[in-house]
């Protein structure tokens, strides 16, 4: 078999192409530089974090860009539209959906990144590899994006997810770290500054006071 | 005056829902193969009035009694005659008629008449007319009659003598002359009293002298034959489009399946596809009610709230609602209604990108509170109130009203709780106090000092203290 055919075939793995997958800027210009690019344009996103950090805040430059719904599948509680507000989101564009079982879940995840009219903001555990596809599918389909939240050091890391980041508090910001991405390494790890964006939200202050050298005290 | 009269021998069999007409409801099996005889009795007289081919073709015929048909058949299958769902049929076909010809009259129970000499310029002529007549027809399970004529009447006779040809106004009238008296509907006694006068036919009837006429027939047969003739009009009220959508659906099997449900519902919304289509209308809401044997009536309630006209959305809407909740007993009636109408709200898609815009917001919001059920959904309302939990208010059941966007930059948490839960670990506090004190116009005040906290984890939190010392957290700044 000739080269060409193996490449006609998609049997054989070429780098430099997985460059080209479309990206959507983070917002972040460290994010960016880490991701390549920005976040996969559609796709799954998964997002290891522990609540209350800043994920959402990490994502609010790509929810700003989009002008369609964002849907909040078993969100921890219940999104604040004064905040939204803020961010260039209108609360016509939020909705929250609490399934009763994970089969419904997942099933109206789907019809949501099925429909070309919402993006999916995904609380829920518990996947596996052919539900995954088939998110990936819909993703395709509708040219829409999920972003799930797991929990820290969850059990999901085979999961062939378009991109896998875990976020670590920290004083300045967040520490990203990839763990799995298509078309490139894992293991990178950046520390995404919220001072600009967030002021209020990190302990900046802390580290400019120098503590008083104890050698020196009366 | 030109009509056409439409005359239905077996309406009530014919718009019942027979198993055969359902294909997937039998299908296969030796009972479709071996069909059901069917009979309509007329519950007074216990005389059979409507019958189906096969029931026909054992050896029945319309006039017999009960007793001697079941005598003649083994496996005759029975309804009452019900004159309402008659006129129900009638109405529905009326309605469909209606965009081919602005001028209707019901003639209740069995016949339509159809003004042919206002329509004329509609058509370029009459077989033109015909034709688009008869592709409407043509797909209904309806077996009729028909014939045209000068007067409504005339038509109606001739329709009902099985003319089934179209005739110019002189063919009529020579078919009127020559059509036994029988055929009318005069009183039996005037029947009579015509055969012992040697009197056959309507041309011979017309043919005598006026002062005789009026010697020989009662004033109300008097009255008929000037109608008969045109000389009196007839006064039948003229069909209006109903405003409201009902349509009832008698089902001569039981119904255990959605699928098969779904099958039945199908013409339905097709039908009210075509009623709002006409209209430029949506409709938010459509309820339908089954009726089971045993059990009581079930109506459900299903929502678009964005107003759809889409026969397949709906059909996919009452799909989903089924498939949550299955039909509990075997249904044998079912009505289907439409609540109100509303103008229809333009979908805004984009022109350069279809694909993606496959399905519009609206579309899929009912499709998930169709299936997920109306206490899974919530939108979220803002108003503007400085109280927390009066600015962001869960809105149950669908997408909220858009309200204007914020400019102002007071940092305030992504996720708000929904109802402040007392504060169990250590904290340390970053920023505030923020001091709101709200709400005592209208009895619900708050007076709270709000901070923001930063937990062990690293976890920022939006608590809050009362004046009696008490902590609380209200939200996450995701």
């Amino acid at each position: 078999m000739s080269l060409e055919q193996l490449l006609a075939h998609q049997q054989v793995w070429r780098g430099f192409k997985t460059q080209n997958l479309p990206k959507k800027s983070s917002g972040y210009p460290e994010l960016d530089e880490l991701l390549q690019g920005g976040f996969p344009a559609q796709g799954v996103t998964a997002l290891h974090t522990q609540p209350a950090v800043g994920e959402l805040r990490l994502l609010m430059p790509q929810l700003q860009q989009q002008q369609r719904l964002w849907i909040l599948i078993n969100p921890p509680a219940l999104p604040n539209a004064e905040f939204f507000a803020q961010h260039g989101i209108g609360n016509h564009q939020l909705l929250v959906l609490r399934p009763n079982s994970a089969k419904e879940t997942l099933w109206a995840t789907e019809q949501c990144l099925l429909s070309g009219s919402s993006h999916v903001l995904l609380w829920q555990q518990g996947m596996n590899v052919a539900q995954l596809k088939r998110l990936q599918l819909a993703c395709q389909h509708g040219d829409s994006r999920l972003f799930a939240f797991y929990p820290p050091h969850d059990s999901q890391f085979s999961l062939p997810f378009d991109l896998q980041l875990e976020l670590q508090a920290h004083p300045q910001g967040l520490q990203v770290t990839v763990l799995k991405r298509r078309g490139g390494w894992p293991g990178q790890s950046r520390l995404i500054h919220f001072a600009r964006h967030w002021p209020e939200l990190t302990q900046q202050q802390a580290s400019q006071v120098i503590p008083f050298p104890q050698e020196k005290v009366g | 005056m030109f009509w056409l009269y439409l005359y239905f021998p077996r309406l009530q069999l014919d718009s019942m829902i027979m198993p055969a007409n359902n294909s997937d409801a039998q299908s296969g099996t030796e009972e479709s193969a071996q069909q059901a005889l069917e009979a309509v009795v007329d519950p007074h007289s216990h005389q059979l009035v409507q019958l189906s081919d096969t029931a026909i073709k054992e050896g029945l015929q319309v006039g017999m009694g009960l007793a001697s048909a079941a005598a003649l058949v083994e496996k005759l299958q029975v309804y009452a005659y019900q004159s309402q769902l008659e006129q129900d049929a009638l109405e529905h076909l009326a309605e469909q008629l209606y965009s081919l010809n602005g001028d209707i009259s019901l003639d209740p129970p069995k016949g339509l008449g159809l003004r042919l000499d206002t329509m004329g310029q509609l058509y370029q002529d009459l077989d033109n007319y015909w034709q688009q007549l008869q592709t409407q027809l043509a797909p209904l399970p309806l077996r009729y009659h028909f014939a045209s004529a000068t007067t409504l009447l005339a038509a109606k006779l001739l329709a009902r003598a099985k003319t089934d040809q179209l005739l110019t106004h002189e063919q009529s009238a020579q078919r009127l002359q020559a059509l036994p008296l029988a055929c009318c509907d005069f009183p039996d006694k005037q029947l009579s009293h015509f055969e012992r006068l040697g009197l056959q036919t309507v041309g011979e009837l017309e043919a005598l002298p006026r002062s005789e006429l009026i010697e020989r027939l009662d004033p109300a047969s008097q009255v008929y034959l000037a109608q008969l003739q045109g000389k009196l009009p007839l006064n039948l009220p003229g069909y209006q489009a109903p405003e409201q959508f009902q349509r009832h659906c008698e089902l001569s099997y039981e119904i255990k399946q959605s699928p098969q449900l779904l099958k039945i519902l199908e013409p339905l919304l097709k039908q009210l596809e075509q009623h709002l289509r006409q209209r430029q209308l949506g409709a938010p809401r459509m309820q339908l009610s089954l009726i089971f044997r045993e059990q009581p009536e079930q109506t459900l309630q299903i929502h678009a709230p964005a107003g759809q006209n889409s026969a397949a959305q709906w059909l996919k809407l009452f799909a989903l609602r089924l498939e949550r909740h299955p039909l509990a007993a075997p249904v044998y009636r079912l009505s289907l209604s439409l609540c109100h109408a509303q103008t229809l709200a333009g979908d805004k898609a984009d022109l350069f990108n279809q694909q993606h815009a496959a399905i519009p917001a609206s579309t899929l919001v009912a499709q998930l509170r169709t299936r997920l059920g109306d206490a899974s959904l919530t939108g979220i309302d803002r108003f503007d109130d400085l109280r927390p939990e009066r600015a962001s208010v869960p809105h149950p059941g669908d997408l909220a009203p858009a309200s204007a966007l914020i400019a102002e930059q007071v940092l305030r948490p992504s996720l708000l709780l929904p109802s402040p839960q007392p504060l169990k670990h250590p904290i340390t506090l970053q920023q505030g106090p923020e001091r709101l004190v709200a709400g005592w116009w209208d009895q619900q005040p708050i007076e709270r000092d709000y901070f923001i906290a930063l937990s062990g984890d690293g976890q920022y939190l939006w608590v809050f203290r009362t004046p009696q010392q008490q902590w609380f957290v209200h939200g996450y700044f995701s």
